[in-house]
């Protein structure tokens, strides 16, 4: 690969000339005389002719996103200030992703990516990394200075051959260079990566690591991304001569007092994986696991890993057993703990202790739960190993869940029944189950992760007593307090970190609304049409 | 019959063995279970010297049933044990505890698995095609493999610094059985032909290779026909074989070398599937056929047959921890026999008394007919009653001294034999303890789903104290100090009925129970699986069991404390193969039936400890 000189450019789109702009474009449009009164043989940039195709939006810092794949630019737009800044990418992007801490965005294109930070007053300079043939994933590490390109599973590759198992290391500190990115054919044994995950930067013997792991049917790959170049080490999860699936779907990296650990479930067995580095390995080489395969005496269907109180612990749940097993890696020992119905997802939160507990302060929870059972359990995992049943309060909800969301900083979830008509706020504390229903399936149902509202999207509806407009819900979930926010359509909703405002996306191009984050009665809803032709008409 | 105590390491069998054909198979049933393996059975099972339950009185008595139904009452002793589950493959062959670290052999991947008892930390180390065996040298981290596809002796050392040593060594010739003897000094490689696989190779069927630990050198002993099993007494080496036992003295031996041969009878028509006990002081040799009523004692090393004639044939043979006299159960006359093997094996005069019609055909020291009496010196036998307040069964040993009648010499009876009566139930067996005063008399032919009556036997004042156990017994093994007796149990097949009460659903239970042997209490503990696996440890009252699966679980392994008869359980996550033990570093270990290996590890020094668990051996192995 070589490093290529960005051409990338940023242009603040001028709202308001745009606007006039666009009103005069769209009234030839309507007239019909655009294409026939003259115009058709004047010269016309190409962007007045392009097709608009974007893409989803993401959320990033401050800002949404769009992808626009005819005209190869990146748009984002500030909620707050409906401002937007054009990025020309110069190259055909395919896909778009966000940095979890949302402080930038990677778009690939068909031979690399570039970069996008984001900035305080919007994006900064992007960066293009030449790999020399196109990707269709990005994972992030987690200190968002490295992101891997890979391939996404179950995305067909498109034109040529394509190595499934080739991987991109970028290294986002350093500039596009002979040596970065690193490309990587990894050892393959007949199946390709299905995710890859990061294991947050920390100390393996004497040197530090990034610690990577590609997961495939049968066996993981492990990579350094401090030394991307060194030779991986590639962990059999079965026996030669084993036909068995055993996929790895969920690895959770942690560190135990013995060192790094990584706890890997996999389906197709009903052992728990647990990789532990014992040795340190020379800095340039990957280091080599011990694998411990510990009975879960049951398929797990989910996991959480957790430091609490005793120290590192890994819980599972699944396998349609009422039962809550817990794993101590550093000596193996398993423990279950019953509970009052099959479970096989866990939801972990944080929330304060009880007013009466005596140690006060915080503590690690999760909610049990499953889609097949009305029982919703809430377990203080700090202590559930030592007080069992007591430290677990469950709650029947009297109708089978589709989703369950803990509300950060509560002992409260908000839960949505698998018919979509009905919302469940529980309350653990007071042991409630508060069933909220609705005229019209639910749409999203979308907490503040700051702790906020918990916003509900209600569609346009039909009743006996005449037409509903859409709307927002935006519930208190201490009070149950609701403001409705209409809307002039239907909408898909996107909560954009470090903004006032939240985004609700129409079905029609360019369409959007924006209202306050916490909403007070009766409040504005700013509504854009063909947002994305602003500016069009700007020089 | 008695098997010695299992131990973490070998050791010398304290205890008479029994070497017959029969139970060798039956102890090779056992031992693929982790079950009653003794220092005799461990060439037949690959599983760590140790003890187990003494089941005779189903396989003893199997092999002698037309005896006990000829003397009436016998008819059902023929009832067979309770199959044991069969494992058809293992992964991972049965363990060996070296000294901090567990020893296991991974046949399909060619590799010798060690797991560090403390850190669990595995390591693996490649040897030749097919690793079927791995043994440990007593206390030391150092482990011999046979590797049957290849014929090859892998010696590994573990080092100092976590790296192995190894040495390969060609084998003479192609075998499927390796022994240590209880020093570690010496390893015994033979073919057995019982463990015989399809187009393999049986050529060697009187080769005996001694490899000389110290040394690094390999030995050739032709010995007799197609051995069987393996002894070691003293500083010798006694292999059973169709043709006698070869009595092999390892140290100084030539490079080749013939063993010399001791006949155990006479007639060499007579000499195959015979049940061989030695004594533990290697003086003599006790032997016995299907059918036979009596048995045949030879001297050692350099004796001659001598039959004994007993009034029926016995249902079961045990020597007592002196290993100068035996114990023969006569059910058919509710009765047993003692045996004094000095004055029949050497009592020269005695020789003569004897009819020689009773005698196996062409026995060397027939002597002219004596019709012996053999109901003289027997008092009629009560009936057994079994009831609650029976006061022979109501717990107090005193009851004993009523039972003890011993006829010193009833007329016509062999000299060296003393008839005692039993009084009630119906035991067709004995377990002899290696240690102590008190054996354990029973029966496994009553209601597998009932109680029954079980004798403490004084072996010094030959009393007899009867105690009510819940339910029906199987199997019997008395501990390596002899105060404490596991009876394992037999249960009804099936499950309980709808609506079933308690002792219903106590029918339909697995089980053992805890006989104390110095105060006749019992304690019952019912487990979710038939019990097996028993293992002493060697320097505590503790011992181990494991059960399952069953009841929807794994398995698990119970922890005993044969003091306060107290119990401990730890539920497993995979079916439990062999429990074992590590004095050094004082761990107990359990190895599980699972794809890629799987051992766990309990502290016995932290009462608090749970298990701990490392799987997939072989899965670090292909870390690359």
């Amino acid at each position: 690969m070589n490093a290529k000189t960005p051409n990338t450019r940023i242009a603040r789109v001028p709202r308001r000339a745009s606007l006039r702009g666009l009103a005069l474009w769209v009234a030839l449009l309507a007239t019909g005389g655009l294409a026939s009164a003259g115009l058709a043989g004047c010269e016309r940039d190409d962007r007045y002719t392009a097709a608009l195709v974007y893409s989803d939006p993401v959320a990033v810092q401050g800002h949404a996103a769009w992808l626009f794949t005819e005209d190869r630019s990146l748009r984002l737009l500030d909620p707050d200030s409906l401002h937007q800044f054009a990025i020309d990418l110069g190259v055909a992007p395919t896909a778009l992703f966000a940095a979890p801490d949302g402080s930038g965005l990677a778009v690939l294109d068909a031979e690399g990516v570039t970069w996008v930070p984001m900035q305080a007053d919007g994006p900064g300079s992007p960066v293009r990394y030449v790999v020399g043939t196109g990707f269709s994933a990005v994972t992030f590490n987690p200190e968002r200075t490295r992101m891997v390109l890979h391939h996404a599973r179950g995305l067909a590759p498109t034109g040529g051959l394509t190595n499934l198992n080739q991987i991109a290391i970028v290294d986002l500190n350093a500039a596009p260079s002979a040596q970065n990115p690193v490309t990587r054919s990894l050892r393959a044994f007949g199946q390709q990566p299905t995710a890859i995950v990061v294991a947050p930067e920390a100390p393996v013997g004497a040197a530090d690591r990034q610690l990577t792991w590609v997961l495939s049917n049968r066996y993981l790959v492990l990579l350094d991304l401090m030394a991307p170049e060194a030779e991986e080490v590639s962990v059999q999860l079965t026996l030669e001569g084993d036909a068995r699936t055993v996929l790895p779907v969920q690895v959770v990296p942690a560190r135990s007092a013995d060192g790094p650990v990584a706890f890997v479930r996999a389906v197709g067995t009903s052992d728990l994986y647990v990789l532990s580095f014992d040795d340190a390995a020379p800095i340039d080489a990957v280091p080599r696991p011990v694998l411990n395969e510990l009975p879960a005496g049951m398929a797990a269907d989910g996991m959480a890993v957790l430091e609490v109180d005793a120290g590192l612990r890994a819980f599972l749940v699944g396998g349609g057993r009422s039962q809550l097993t817990i794993v101590d890696p550093a000596t193996s020992e398993l423990q279950t703990v019953d509970l009052e119905a099959p479970a096989a997802r866990l939801e972990l939160f944080r929330a304060p202790r009880p007013e009466d507990d005596p140690d006060g302060g915080e503590g690690n929870y999760a909610l049990a739960w499953s889609t097949a059972s009305e029982v919703v359990s809430f377990i203080d995992l700090d202590r559930v190993a030592q007080l069992r049943g007591r430290a677990i309060r469950s709650l029947r909800i009297g109708s089978p869940l589709r989703s369950l969301a803990p509300l950060p900083g509560r002992h409260s979830a908000v839960c949505r029944t698998a018919d979509d008509y009905a919302l469940v706020l529980l309350d653990f504390d007071d042991r409630t189950a508060t069933p909220l229903t609705a005229g019209v399936a639910i749409g999203q149902v979308v907490p503040d992760p700051a702790g906020g509202p918990v916003y509900v999207t209600l569609p346009r509806w039909y009743g006996t007593d005449g037409e509903h407009a859409a709307e927002v819900v935006a519930m208190n979930p201490d009070t149950g307090g609701q403001v409705r926010v209409t809307l002039p359509e239907d909408g898909t909703l996107l909560v954009v970190p470090g903004t006032e405002r939240i985004v609700s996306l129409h079905d029609a191009p360019g369409k959007l609304s924006v209202f306050d984050r916490d909403p007070a009665v009766g409040a504005q809803v700013t509504t854009r049409d063909l947002i994305f032709l602003e500016g069009i008409l700007n020089p | 019959m008695r098997r010695p105590h299992r131990r973490g390491s070998p050791q010398p069998p304290a205890s008479p063995v029994l070497a017959s054909r029969r139970l060798a198979v039956a102890a090779l049933a056992l031992a693929a279970l982790g079950a009653g393996c003794s220092a005799d059975a461990y060439d037949e099972s690959g599983a760590e010297p140790g003890g187990g339950f003494d089941q005779d009185a189903g396989a003893g008595s199997g092999g002698t049933g037309g005896a006990g139904g000829a003397g009436g009452g016998g008819a059902a002793q023929d009832a067979a044990l309770p199959p044991e589950e069969e494992v058809d493959t293992l992964a991972f062959t049965a363990p060996a505890a070296g000294a901090e670290h567990v020893w296991l052999a991974s046949p399909d991947n060619d590799l010798v698995v060690r797991v560090d008892a403390r850190t669990r930390a595995v390591g693996t180390v490649e040897v030749g095609e097919e690793p079927t065996l791995v043994r440990t040298l007593p206390g030391q981290d150092v482990a011999l493999a046979l590797s049957r596809g290849a014929d090859e002796l892998s010696v590994i050392v573990l080092n100092e610094g976590g790296t192995d040593r190894v040495r390969f060594h060609a084998l003479p010739g192609h075998f499927n059985r390796l022994d240590l003897d209880p020093s570690g000094a010496y390893a015994y490689l033979w073919f057995d032909v019982a463990d015989t696989r399809y187009g393999e190779r049986t050529a060697d069927q009187q080769l005996l290779a001694v490899f000389d630990v110290a040394a690094d050198a390999i030995r050739q002993v032709a010995v007799g026909f197609r051995p069987r099993q393996l002894v070691f007494r003293g500083d010798q080496v006694l292999l059973v074989t169709e043709d006698g036992l070869s009595v092999v003295r390892p140290a100084g031996l030539p490079a080749y070398s013939v063993a010399p041969l001791v006949p155990l009878v006479a007639d060499p028509l007579a000499r195959q599937n015979r049940e061989v006990l030695v004594g533990a002081d290697g003086r003599f040799a006790v032997s016995r056929a299907d059918g036979e009523s009596g048995l045949t004692v030879v001297a050692l090393p350099d004796g001659v047959p001598i039959f004994i004639p007993l009034p029926e044939a016995p249902t079961d043979i045990d020597l007592l921890p002196s290993g100068d006299a035996a114990v023969a159960m006569l059910r058919g006359r509710r009765a047993l026999a003692r045996i004094d093997l000095t004055l029949a094996g050497e009592g020269g005069a005695q020789k003569a008394d004897f009819d020689a019609a009773d005698a196996p055909k062409g026995e060397a020291d027939a002597e002219p007919p004596i019709e012996p009496d053999l109901d003289a010196g027997l008092p009629d036998a009560e009936p057994a009653d079994l009831g609650a307040d029976d006061a022979g069964i109501d717990g107090s040993p005193g009851d004993a001294a009523a039972d003890a009648a011993v006829d010193p010499m009833p007329p016509g009876l062999h000299p060296a034999v003393r008839l005692v009566p039993i009084g009630q139930g119906t035991p067709g067996a004995a377990v002899l303890p290696e240690r102590g005063q008190k054996a354990v008399l029973y029966t496994t032919v009553d209601d597998p789903g009932g109680p029954t009556v079980v004798g403490i036997y004084d072996l010094g004042t030959h009393a007899i104290d009867y105690r009510l156990v819940r339910k029906a017994v199987d199997g019997v093994s008395i501990d390596p100090a002899g105060n404490v007796a596991f009876l394992r149990h037999r249960r009804l097949a099936g499950s309980p009925p709808v609506g079933a009460d308690v002792d219903q659903v106590l029918a339909y239970s697995d089980g053992y129970s805890l006989l104390d042997l110095r105060t006749g209490f019992v304690r019952l503990v019912t487990t979710e699986a038939q019990p097996r696996g028993l293992l002493y440890s060697s320097d505590g009252p503790d011992a181990f069991v494991l059960t399952g699966p069953g009841g929807g679980g794994q398995g698990s392994v119970h922890r005993l404390d044969l003091n306060g008869l107290a119990v401990r359980s730890w539920d497993l996550g995979s079916p439990p193969e062999v429990v074992g033990l590590l004095p050094a570093v004082q761990r107990a270990f359990v190895t599980q039936t699972h794809p890629s290996g799987r051992i766990s590890f309990l502290d016995l020094e932290d009462s608090t400890a749970g298990l701990q668990t490392v799987s997939g051996y072989t899965l670090n192995s292909r870390i690359e």
